[in-house]
């Protein structure tokens, strides 16, 4: 046995912060308290230095840039996530944020640690300044692309609530009066009187910011995003080209990069295409979502490549 | 006819022509990751697939679609081509539009700039297109070994395999290339720690460059890069006849995947030995399997005979044995089918024990064996392993192309921020929000601040 490394115990008290930061987000759902809400974003601050001293005692500890694996590579991703979340939060207040913020932080953290290697020696192609900027430019521009995933589904939700409160508000219950735009308010008493699984729903989706305003927010992120993955994805040309004397080689690694650039190259497409704005370039930031977690863990762990070393 | 065809090319250059065709590209690329892939997966995975997906494939093919090389199939290739054609299109009327307007001073606006970073940027891909097709059609792509100690000319003869492009012009550099010394440290793990390789360049005899080939330090000379792909072990075995003539003296490289065992063969074409009652002189060959950190087994054979036998152990050359598999006749040589130097052809050849069993040679050891001489006598032959040495597989390559691609990337990112950052900077700056350092400007870092009036623009405008 030896003894658990100091990032890791590190590591360790910013997940049960996260956690705690969590439930308190999901507390805050019902009971609509600024409060609640403010102490979990005071939780998430609280966890946030000791993730970024887990992963700076992890650098130490295996004598490397810190994203040699993939344990180092998720807790990477986490981290640009949480940062991201608490800069949007502290400067927009986009408290609702926290719930899938903070879920896809804690599920990439429970994936790392299920997938934990202790500090060690990298193998010899991972030696190399270019991986480094690689692999720093393609985990910080997952986390952000992330976001712009993580408001399109808010998106979709609150653009389907607004066609529910349409679509109900000529019918006579509850919901009636509710399309006036007002916002929560009117769903609140709509809702909490009719009660009901899809009013409910909907009532709680109408407290999102506006449908317009989330899709700008989405496109925001890919647009600060789809550059750095773009960098990243030709950095690791450079490297490959530097490693093993070729730019390109449709590595399964490789390939699923350039799907996620493809997809998100076809999201700007359709924002300026009449028509694709709005729920079709939402669900193209959806897929995007999914593709850029198929490149970090099924192409790893089922499809080899010759990246497939960053599994150990 | 002349309607329709206006009608079919407007359509064909419209954006969301673009986006199905992008789409079908991202449908072929997904086949790619999930179907093993000729030259890039392991090709015992690839065979697998073809056997168990016969029929699907077959299907695809008949629509230029083979399964496991769709990166390089015909349906990608069109679909590759009418994408640019489309983008060519859209990059002269745009770019047209743009030389106009900045001929005739039209006001320099946000927007203006904009559309020229988004020209710039679809336009490198044409550059990217260039680059690539030049590089790899002037240049060429190989593979050489060179075992510790031997010297090898940069010519067409020295690759294991070279693949020249078509309009490479067939001159090899010629120059000279000595493995002085490899080694592979290896880590308390048992995994290489890394894989070096002291290399010497000779051109025109003298020596010009020494220096050691890592992965991620490669050597480069006169256009020509040797990359370190891979290494092996290279027993040197030395045969002498029974008359006594060292008959081979060579270093025998042998491939493996973890290198705890590595496999190869010998052969012995000049072993200059009549057997009795023959016309002509016989050849001997054998298959070897080189174990670098041999542990010995015993047994206990026919009549109680203690024997030793070997297995593999680690990766470090601690105690290197050969397990050597003799054959004695005809190689086949003259027959005139390819040779292949990892493979023993033994149809014209006996094994020199009658179970085809084969015998331990340590290093620093010789075996001394028999053949029939004249008037039923005997007479003795040797094989020896005097050292073990190592060999370097090098990926060697010449692509001119290379510093033109990484041109492109700079062109690409510069049309890309520029579209995505400038023209919003720009528009920002004319609303009057002047970047200062007040907080709320400091979001350079997010640009298109959020306020309702903007999104509503957007909506409105597009
Ligand atoms: C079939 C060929 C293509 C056509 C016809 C096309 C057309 C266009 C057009 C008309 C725009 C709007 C430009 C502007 O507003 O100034 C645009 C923007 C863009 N295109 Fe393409 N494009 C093509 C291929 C590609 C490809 C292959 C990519 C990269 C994967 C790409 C990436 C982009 C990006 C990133 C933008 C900026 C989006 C924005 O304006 O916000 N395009 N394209």
């Amino acid at each position: 046995m030896t003894p658990t490394p100091l990032s890791l115990s590190l590591f360790g008290i910013a997940v049960a912060f996260y956690v705690a930061a969590l439930v308190g987000f999901l507390v805050y759902l019902p009971f609509r308290d600024r409060r609640i809400a403010n102490t979990a974003v005071g939780l998430v601050a609280l966890g946030w230095p000791f993730h970024l001293v887990s992963i700076v005692t992890r650098a130490l500890e295996a004598g490397h840039w810190p994203l040699g694996n993939i344990y180092e590579y998720s807790t990477g991703i986490s981290f640009v996530v949480a940062t991201t979340f608490l800069v949007i939060t502290l400067r927009a207040g986009q408290r609702l944020l926290g719930v899938p913020a903070m879920i896809v932080t804690i599920a990439l953290m429970a994936v790392a640690y299920m997938l934990y290697v202790p500090p060690g020696d990298l193998v010899p192609a991972l030696h190399s300044y270019w991986l480094t900027i690689h692999v720093t430019s393609m985990a910080t521009a997952s986390g952000l692309l992330v976001f712009s995933s993580l408001f399109a589904m808010f998106f979709l939700a609150r653009e389907w609530a607004d066609g529910y409160a349409l679509a109900t508000a000529g019918q006579p219950s509850g919901m009636r009066g509710v399309s006036a735009g007002g916002g929560g308010a009117a769903v609140m008493t709509g809702g909490g009187g009719g009660g009901g699984f899809m009013p409910g729903l909907a009532g709680a989706f109408r407290r999102l910011p506006a449908a317009a305003t989330l899709d700008s927010w989405s496109f925001r992120f890919v647009m600060i995003g789809f550059p750095v993955w773009t960098f990243g994805v030709m950095m690791g040309a450079v490297w490959g080209e530097h490693a093993w004397g070729r730019y390109w080689g449709w590595d399964p690694k490789e390939t699923f990069s350039f799907i996620v650039w493809v997809v998100f190259a076809i999201y700007l497409h359709a924002r300026v295409t009449y028509g694709w704005k709005g729920r079709r370039a939402a669900l193209i930031t959806v897929i995007g979502f999914v593709a850029i977690f198929a490149d970090l863990y099924a192409v790893n762990l089922w499809i080899a490549g010759l990246h497939s070393y960053a599994r150990a | 006819m002349r309607l329709f065809a206006g009608r079919f090319w407007h359509e064909y250059t419209r954006m969301r022509t673009a986006i199905y065709m992008l789409i079908g590209v991202l449908g072929i690329v997904l086949i790619g990751t999930f179907v093993p892939q000729q030259f890039s997966s392991a090709q015992g995975k690839v065979t697998e697939f073809l056997g168990s997906h016969a029929a699907l494939n077959d299907l695809a093919t008949h629509f230029g679609l083979p399964l496991t090389s769709v990166f390089v199939s015909p349906l990608f290739y069109v679909l590759l081509g009418s994408i640019y054609i489309a983008l060519l299109s859209c990059v002269l009327t745009r770019g047209r539009a743009l030389v106009v307007r900045t001929v005739r001073g039209y006001p320099r606006s946000p927007q203006y700039w904009g559309e020229w970073g988004s020209w710039l940027f679809h336009t490198s891909f044409f550059l990217l297109l260039i680059a690539v097709v030049w590089g790899k059609a002037t240049g060429f792509d190989g593979i050489m070994t060179i075992t510790e100690g031997q010297r090898i000319a940069e010519t067409r003869a020295s690759y294991d395999t070279l693949q020249e492009g078509m309009l490479f012009d067939g001159h090899h550099s010629g120059y000279e290339v000595q493995l002085n010394r490899f080694a592979a440290p290896l880590q308390a793990n048992g995994m290489p720690e890394d894989f070096v390789s002291n290399v010497t360049v000779y051109d025109g005899g003298r020596p010009v460059i020494t220096k050691d080939v890592r992965v991620n330090d490669f050597l480069g000379y006169d256009n020509v890069d040797f990359y370190q792909q891979d290494y092996g072990w290279a027993p040197h075995i030395v045969v002498k006849n029974p008359s006594g003539e060292v008959v081979s003296d060579n270093a025998a490289q042998l491939i493996s995947d973890d290198k705890t065992a590595s496999t190869g063969v010998i052969k012995v074409p000049d072993f200059n030995y009549m057997l009795p009652g023959q016309s002509t002189p016989t050849q001997i060959g054998a298959r070897l399997v080189l174990y670098p950190d041999a542990q010995a087994l015993p047994t206990v054979g026919a009549g109680n005979a203690l024997s030793l036998t070997y297995g593999p152990g680690g990766a470090a050359a601690n105690n290197p044995v050969l397990e050597v598999q003799l054959f004695v006749g005809d190689l086949g040589l003259n027959s005139g089918a390819s040779q292949d130097v990892f493979s023993l052809d033994t149809t014209g050849m006996r094994p020199y024990y009658q179970d085809a069993a084969a015998f331990a040679l340590p290093m620093h050891q010789s075996v001394t064996l028999q053949l029939p001489a004249a008037n039923n006598g005997t007479a003795d032959f040797t094989i020896a392993f005097p050292d073990l040495k190592q060999f370097s597989l090098f990926h060697v390559k010449k692509d001119s192309g290379v510093p033109l691609v990484y041109a492109t990337f700079i062109l690409t990112m510069t049309g890309l921020l520029t579209k995505l950052y400038l023209r919003p900077f720009l528009e920002r700056r004319r609303r009057g929000h002047r970047a200062t350092l007040l907080p709320q400007a400091v979001a350079t870092t997010e640009p298109e601040a959020p306020p309702l009036t903007s999104v509503r623009e957007e909506v409105l405008t597009r």
